[in-house]
């Protein structure tokens, strides 16, 4: 999952069968009929209806790798390098700013670095949707 | 501990549930059709959508449970925190605005967006019914459990109420009303948790009067014979707390020593608060169970004294505890929670509905930002609020669910009133999302689009409310049957169950052109299947469901560890991808 690469694009066959679907709604078609299904697939190669940027979604997965790493790194000195023998020896018992351990600054970072990403993401990602 | 009947919180919450039955009743005109109903007309401004999005997801789990496990085993339940928030993460960033794109009313649709195939349908349908269900069934049974010490009413009470509560309000406007339910209760949680943090700060720590001595032991017995406690039967003078026979000024959960000896600290900052609180010794309760010669449970509760450095670590409750074995495999089922909380988010259908309340992609990411602002700023306080009602004096040792409402009380009846109806708004505020996504499935997937049944958008609606009613009918029952049963770890497990079921093939549909229908069926069905019966069969669930001892458990147990995601959700991209390879030829010939 984290090692997810960037480059891997959404696929755009996919959107445009949506647009078709949307389009299909708004023209109020009641039911998916075989025959629509089969239509959709010669839709295959329409420009996509809503401008989907790949931009916006390369951003968005590399932030999506910097935290899944931060997020692994905690887990992982969580289980393996805070405890040994039962004692806390280490990682994330070790106090970091004024007395408070990493534990406890450490779960601070995710939660207010998954916001500073998500601010950082649609400031990137902005007008990216015309 | 005897709860008395308190007016105040009850008077606030039926304040609040007359202004949201209003509103429904309101708005149900502009619910006429399907778009509406299910999507609010995807209108919904980001920013209320955002506060809705805490709405929908700051479940009683989250509120009383985090906070309570916080207030009894310390750090341990600020994982909860941290894994929930993170989850977000893969909604913001991988989730959301293709769904958004996608789909229309339900997750099924955006999943099916490629393929129209019934197979798709049914068995997303049935994946959204399952996960809605594990979630529905804690947040009910909380109802009950919340009623019961709030109101002095029974348990069955506190679960109608809800109950009916919340299917008016999902039956009348569906969608339009759940949202504001939604913005209303997250707006509320997050302020008046907020309130509550600034008076925990303000007030800092104080020993008690007496310290409490290591022998000083309390125990309750319940049995035939009616309960006792301390040896005497139980009676508003004679209680568990009794401020632990007079003298101390305090109850459960206290501090013994602040640093430098001092007898109270005044005012603190929020890193004083922790820094202070990590160079105390707090006077903590162990429980132990035990069965009398005339059948009777008794309970005793030992006072043991801990640091508060070791408090702000992981690995004090029973759930975590391999994380201070050695060795991989204890720690495995830590691991595989974590992974479950990461993923499971941005699979939980009754969360991904809410994408199609806004107008366009950019609006879904916008909502997201405010989304994890909101909740963010909420699980940072969960740290608080457990600490606080650890050391305020007021836990009850029966029952962690009540720390965060006894905390308030210890500032007065009024933040205690608002903070109990808060609790129970919260309760409404997730279970309308729930029953939502349900009858979504229901009318919109099921009906009309597996068994073909010809819906037109007004009977579309109308198969929606029907369904919304059944459901709310069904959640009672469930939450009535269920009380007994220990709940709050069944919300962990419907993450696991949504990340094993949903997650593959969300993700794969999106990154992977190669995924077939045949895919998609066959990751959701093992996925969903493979991570259920785990669960049934796990030593979790053998004991604290089916009644068995922990030794029994752990020998009839089929499998290692409780949580399954760790390898139900590789199972389930496995699965996805082989079966999309095998079934590739034949889609190829329909001309993909």
């Amino acid at each position: 999952m984290c090692s997810m690469s960037p480059r891997g694009g959404i696929d755009r066959r996919l959107l445009a069968a949506a647009a078709a679907g949307a389009r299909d709604a708004q023209a109020g078609a009641p039911r998916a009929s075989p025959a629509l299904a089969a239509s959709r697939h010669v839709c295959d190669n329409t420009p996509m209806q809503d401008g989907f940027n790949r931009r916006a979604r390369a951003i968005g997965l590399m932030l999506f790798a910097v935290y899944c790493a931060a997020y692994a790194g905690f887990v992982a000195t969580a289980a393996f390098g805070t405890f040994s023998a039962g004692a806390a020896d280490g990682g994330l018992a070790r106090p970091v700013i004024a007395g408070v351990n990493l534990a406890v600054v450490y779960g601070f970072a995710l939660i207010v670095g998954a916001f500073a990403l998500a601010v950082l993401y649609a400031f990137l990602a902005r007008g990216s949707d015309e | 501990m005897i709860y008395e009947t308190e007016l105040l919180p009850f008077a606030v919450f039926l304040a609040f549930v007359g202004v949201v039955l209003g509103i429904s009743v309101h708005l149900a005109r502009r619910a006429k059709s399907a778009g509406a109903y299910f999507a609010a007309h995807g209108q919904v401004g980001w920013f209320v959508n955002g506060i809705a999005f805490a709405g929908d997801y700051l479940s009683a789990a989250s509120f009383l449970g985090i906070c309570g496990m916080i207030a009894f085993f310390g750090y341990d339940g600020f994982l909860y925190s941290i894994g929930y928030l993170a989850g977000w993460i893969v909604a913001l960033f991988v989730i959301a605005e293709p769904i958004k794109r996608l789909g229309r009313y339900t997750l099924a649709d955006a999943l099916n967006a490629r393929f129209q195939s019934r197979g798709v349908k049914l068995v997303a349908a049935i994946a959204t019914l399952v996960i809605s269900l594990f979630y529905l069934v804690p947040q009910m049974v909380g109802a009950g459990a919340l009623v019961k010490p709030l109101l002095g009413l029974p348990h069955w009470a506190g679960v109608v109420m809800v109950g009916v509560v919340v299917t008016v309000i999902v039956a009348t406007a569906g969608m339009v009303s759940t949202t504001w339910v939604q913005f209303v209760k997250g707006s509320l949680l997050v302020v008046v948790c907020g309130v509550t943090v600034v008076l925990i700060l303000g007030r800092g720590f104080q020993t008690p009067q007496a310290p409490i001595a290591a022998d000083s032991v309390q125990w309750i017995e319940r049995g035939p014979n009616g309960t006792v406690v301390n040896g005497a039967p139980l009676a508003a003078d004679n209680q568990l707390d009794s401020r632990l026979r007079a003298g101390h000024g305090v109850g459960f959960g206290s501090i013994a020593a602040l640093p430098g000896g001092a007898k109270e600290t005044g005012p603190l900052g929020p890193f004083g608060y922790l820094e202070t609180f990590s160079q105390s010794t707090i006077t903590t309760w162990k429980k132990t169970e035990s069965r009398t010669a005339e059948g009777a449970v008794r309970t005793e509760f030992t006072p043991v004294e801990r640091k508060g450095s070791d408090l702000l670590l992981p690995g004090a409750n029973p759930t975590f505890k391999g994380v201070r074995a050695d060795g991989l495999a204890p720690k495995l089922d830590f691991l595989s929670l974590m992974l479950a909380l990461f993923l499971g988010t941005a699979s939980l259908p009754h969360i991904l509905i809410r994408y199609y309340t806004v107008k366009d992609a950019a609006a879904a990411r916008k909502s997201t930002v405010v989304g994890i602002g909101a909740i963010g700023v909420f699980y940072v306080m969960t740290l608080y609020l457990g600490i606080g009602a650890m050391t305020s004096g007021a836990l009850d040792p029966m029952d962690s669910n009540m720390a965060a409402p006894l905390l308030s009380r210890t500032f007065g009846q009024w933040l205690f009133a608002v903070i109990s109806a808060v609790a129970f708004t919260t309760v409404l505020g997730t279970v309308s999302g729930l029953i939502l996504a349900g009858a979504g499935a229901v009318a919109h997937d099921l009906l009309r689009d597996v068994m073909r049944i010809e819906l037109d958008d007004g009977q579309q609606v109308k198969a929606a409310r029907v369904a919304a009613v059944v459901l709310g009918a069904g959640s009672i029952v469930l939450g009535i049957v269920c009380e007994k049963m220990n709940v709050t770890f069944l919300v962990g497990w419907a993450f696991n169950v949504a990340a094993s079921a949903n997650l593959p093939s969300l993700v794969m549909l999106l990154f992977w052109r190669r995924t077939t229908r045949e895919g998609i069926i066959a990751a959701m069905s093992v996925g969903l299947v493979s991570s259920l019966a785990w669960i049934l069969l796990s030593p979790d669930t053998l004991e604290k469901v089916f009644g068995y001892s922990a030794v029994e458990a752990a020998e009839l147990t089929i499998v290692p560890f409780s949580q399954p995601a760790i390898v139900t959700v590789p199972l389930g991209f496995a699965v996805l991808v082989a079966v999309s390879l095998l079934s590739r030829p034949r889609t190829a010939a329909n001309g993909a």
